[in-house]
């Protein structure tokens, strides 16, 4: 059993994500909006919203996607229809993907 | 992972000659759930049939869906009708590709899961255009392709 976590910068990526995950029978998954450390320290504090007008950036929000993943042949087939599906995790602008193993899941028999 | 040649196979995939709505139902319905009685395929049908736009879809690319959930039966029965033509079944786009998908009540997941995958490979257009010109074999030769990567 592992937890996935996908920081998805390219909102625009969702729909496939979602699409790949569900192919794969990943359903106990949570999407939650969400903003980069950037966005949050520009706000709080006067210097660093200075650098954010200087570089012009815009503010990075993201899209965290948390993922129950009971086998580990799921993430490799989520992986695989990723990689098919163009959505290249090793460029800038598309977000990050990481899991580690979970000990402890407790939740309706049907869920799995 | 759902293997599509489970589902697409050359004992699925039918030639339709029939070309009136009622027709194309019965038959695919028939092909779907074949151990299954005649009882079985009328309640398919009453339920495919009925008016109401969730049990019919149109996937796009000349594909369209009628699905039904029933207690019926225990496993996903699915059969594809290829027109070889672009022909109007039911109101919206021609088709040239029809699936009839019967579900399980419980199976709603997995039902989930193939029509994810199934839309994967719909949208590759060298597979649309062997669904298109109704070639079984070069459509057996895809799905084999396709669950291989």
């Amino acid at each position: 059993m592992q937890v996935m976590i996908i920081i998805l910068k390219n909102e625009t990526l969702l729909k496939d994500i979602s699409q790949a995950l569900v192919e794969c029978g990943i359903f106990e998954t949570s999407i939650l909006d969400g903003e980069g450390i950037e966005s949050s320290v520009y706000q709080g504090n006067p210097v660093f919203s200075q650098l954010q007008g200087l570089f012009g950036r815009e503010l990075p929000y993201n899209r965290t996607i948390i993922s129950f993943i009971p086998e580990p042949e799921m993430l490799t087939d989520f992986m695989t229809i990723c990689r098919d599906s163009k959505i290249d995790f090793s460029q800038p602008d598309t977000g990050v993907v990481m899991s580690f193993p979970c000990s402890f899941y407790l939740g309706p028999d049907d869920s799995l | 992972m759902i293997q599509l040649s489970q589902y697409i196979n050359s004992e699925t995939l039918h030639v339709i000659e029939e070309s009136k709505h009622d027709d194309v139902l019965h038959r695919l319905i028939s092909m779907a759930l074949p151990d299954y009685p005649q009882q079985v395929h009328d309640r398919a049908f009453a339920e495919v049939a009925a008016k109401g736009d969730p049990r019919k879809i149109h996937l796009g690319n000349g594909f369209a869906l009628v699905h039904a959930r029933m207690n019926d039966f225990n496993q996903i029965g699915l059969a594809l009708g290829l027109f070889g033509q672009e022909i109007k079944v039911f109101k919206g786009e021609a088709v040239h590709t029809l699936l009839c998908i019967m579900i399980p009540v419980n199976m709603s997941r997995t039902y989930m899961t193939l029509l994810a995958r199934v839309s994967r490979f719909f949208s590759n257009p060298e597979v649309q255009a062997a669904f298109a010109s109704a070639d079984v074999d070069a459509i057996i030769k895809h799905t084999f392709e396709f669950d291989a990567v």
